[in-house]
């Protein structure tokens, strides 16, 4: 069965980027450029994992996180955070958020196909 | 008897012939003089001629005691020459001061016993008055040094109300808040800032206990604890922030150093209270900024790098060996692109007191694994063997904030290759210290850094050779970043380097034990 990824995220670049590192990687990948859209698309899709920014406009990736986490429909979809600014304590904020990893841009693709394999359907 | 030469007989007696006649009565018995009057006898005993009796005759009783008085203090023998036979000549002589009596058909006997006794006399009150002599000079030294220690007492004191004056006027002024407290924890000295700052006065507080006073809690909360934990360090610091007024948010760095008296002993603390606000709201600008740029410059690179590292694996289609080539070279750009945006967010990151943030504990090995990877391929392009060895301690337990810490281990390898000459030799090991803890321990055949340079390394932006013709690459941010990282988890740097002989650096990596696990929290606090 075909294995669903949302990317969550307002570059259009690295949406492309990391498409193709996943595709290559034999992942569906869905995107959607901002926070609300992200959400909608969670519930309409149920992907099998989020790869979700922080700093989006609208609502930001800590907020779409509570969301998701907070609706049945989406709660136990694993979100991984996937950042380009340093945040203090991100690791662990991530964590407590009840997000399943946090990634660093820019990645090594490899790196980042292992971690979706590490989390892909493993459903809280 | 024989008198000493100066030896002298003054016969003082206001009749001529009688005087005559007593002189060759005396004749052999020593040199006589004579007066004819009682001023004049006076006169020769007052010049100080070395006379050894007074042989007064024919005076009347008051100027007999004169006469008597004068010979006494100069230390001459007193004789009165007594005409008549008188009962009361004796007594009238030593009621008048006189030692004896000399009646004139005294046998020779008799005179000769006289000039023994004034002899004897004389020799005595010479040495009395030899030593009395030799006191006289030694209290005229002695009160002579007084007189000086007293002039230069009084003008060291002087000095020192000049020097206190000086010291209290700069205290009164300067911009930072003084706190001075005794061994006992009692406030000897508060300054007008301080006074300020702690919200108390200083009439109240000196001669008060610091943990008694009243004022602003915070700051003062610090002031206690600074002073009870100064003990072990030289210095203790902090950054705290303070609320001064309702609109008005301030934070203060509290400086508190051991003060020691004369002897070396414990005196008391200082606490200076330094207005940092102004620092500390641009570094946060700064660090905001950072933040903001390296996202910005992240994002493309992330493109970049994912783009190419695609292409070279030829994820999207093969490639021609040229064109393999300048899309290796793009990937391997990138990377370092990556790497000095990393740096500059470290730099960030430590002013703005994060490192050390995520701590959790993990295994030796799950640290050192492929901790060295990234230089081995440098290493061998310039032929340098590049050792690790992890010894014994792989089963050890870590707890830090392990991203920190991998940064500022590799910040270190990555500082011993670029400063070793091709050939050359880096080994980085994991050892047992003595103490039972582990050490990080990197060990270079470089180039060697010159001992007065050991400290300066550390600071922003360093290097010890001039950027416009140096060999080596960088931005004098790695050994800076590691250093604090190193602190913020309660351990600090040691080198161990000459110029031309390699460099040793060595840390104690934060080992997972009951005390490690408080320990770490509190260092870091002294960071900011």
């Amino acid at each position: 069965m075909e294995r669903t990824v949302l990317i969550i995220e307002d570059e259009k670049l690295i949406i492309v980027s990391t498409q193709m590192v996943l595709e290559a990687a034999g992942f569906r990948v869905e995107s959607a450029t901002n926070g609300e859209d992200g959400i909608a698309k969670a519930r309409s899709l149920t992907p099998d994992l989020v790869l979700l920014d922080i700093m989006m406009p609208g609502i930001d990736g800590w907020e779409t996180l509570t969301r998701l986490k907070r609706d049945t429909e989406t709660a136990n979809i694993p979100v991984i955070i996937f950042t380009a600014r340093e945040h203090a304590r991100g690791h662990q904020k991530s964590a407590e958020m009840g997000a399943a990893d946090y990634f660093r841009k820019p990645f090594e693709p490899d790196e980042l196909i292992e971690l979706v394999e590490k989390h892909v359907g493993q459903r809280i | 008897m024989t008198c000493t030469s100066e030896a002298t007989i003054l016969v003082v007696d206001p009749d001529a012939a009688h005087a005559a006649r007593r002189a060759t009565a005396l004749a052999g018995r020593g040199r006589t003089e004579v007066a004819g009057t009682v001023a004049r006898g006076l006169q020769e005993l007052a010049a100080g001629r070395p006379a050894m009796c007074v042989l007064a005759d024919a005076l009347l009783p008051a100027e007999l005691s004169a006469l008597a008085a004068s010979a006494r203090k100069h230390g001459v023998y007193a004789l009165l020459g007594a005409d008549a036979r008188a009962p009361d000549a004796l007594e009238l002589a030593l009621r008048a001061g006189c030692d004896g009596v000399l009646t004139p058909d005294e046998p020779a006997a008799g005179v000769d016993d006289h000039t023994r006794r004034a002899a004897a006399f004389a020799a005595a009150h010479r040495l009395d008055r030899q030593d009395f002599e030799a006191l006289r000079r030694r209290y005229e030294t002695l009160q002579q040094r007084c007189a000086q220690q007293a002039e230069s007492f009084q003008e060291s004191q002087e000095s020192y109300y000049l020097d206190l004056a000086r010291v209290m006027t700069i205290i009164s002024n300067i911009m930072d808040g003084i706190v001075f407290v005794d061994r006992g924890g009692n406030v000897t000295l508060l300054n007008p800032v301080a006074e300020d700052l702690l919200g108390t006065k200083a009439f109240v507080a000196v001669g008060r206990p610091l943990r008694a006073l009243q004022g602003r809690a915070d700051l003062l909360g610090v002031l206690v604890a600074d002073h009870d934990r100064v003990g072990s360090s030289r210095e203790v610091s902090q950054t705290v922030e303070v609320h001064h007024s309702e609109q008005d948010l301030l934070y203060i760095r509290c400086i508190t150093s051991r003060v020691a008296d004369y002897s070396g002993q414990p005196a008391g603390t200082l606490t200076v209270l330094k207005d940092v606000t102004a620092d500390y709201k641009s570094d946060q600008l700064k660090n905001q900024y950072l933040s903001i740029v390296a996202h910005e410059l992240r994002t493309p690179l992330t493109g970049i790098k994912t783009f190419s590292t695609m292409m070279c694996k030829g994820t999207l289609g093969p490639l021609t060996e040229k064109q393999l080539r300048v899309v290796d070279s793009i990937r391997e750009q990138s990377l370092r692109l990556e790497h000095q945006i990393d740096k500059l967010i470290n730099l960030g990151h430590l002013e703005a007191d994060e490192y050390g943030q995520d701590r959790e504990e993990f295994s030796v090995a799950e640290f050192t694994a492929g901790l060295v990877l990234p230089f081995e391929q440098p290493a061998r392009d310039r032929q340098i063997a590049l050792t690790f060895a992890c010894e014994g301690a792989d089963d050890e337990c870590l707890f830090a904030d392990r991203a920190d810490l991998r940064r500022a281990c590799q910040a270190l390898i990555e500082n011993a290759v670029k400063f070793t000459n091709d050939g050359g030799t880096v080994d980085v090991r994991v050892v047992r210290a003595r103490d039972g803890g582990l050490r990080f321990v990197v060990k270079d055949s470089g180039i060697g850094i010159d001992p007065r340079y050991h400290r300066r390394i550390f600071e922003k932006f360093f290097q010890v050779e001039d950027p416009l013709t140096r060999h080596h690459g960088g931005a004098g941010l790695g050994l800076f970043v590691a250093k604090g990282i190193v602190e913020a988890h309660g351990s600090r740097i040691e080198v161990s380097s000459r110029l031309g002989e390699g460099a040793e650096f060595s840390f104690a990596l934060p080992h997972r034990t009951e005390s490690a696990a408080a320990a770490p929290a509190t260092a870091g606090q002294a960071q900011r």
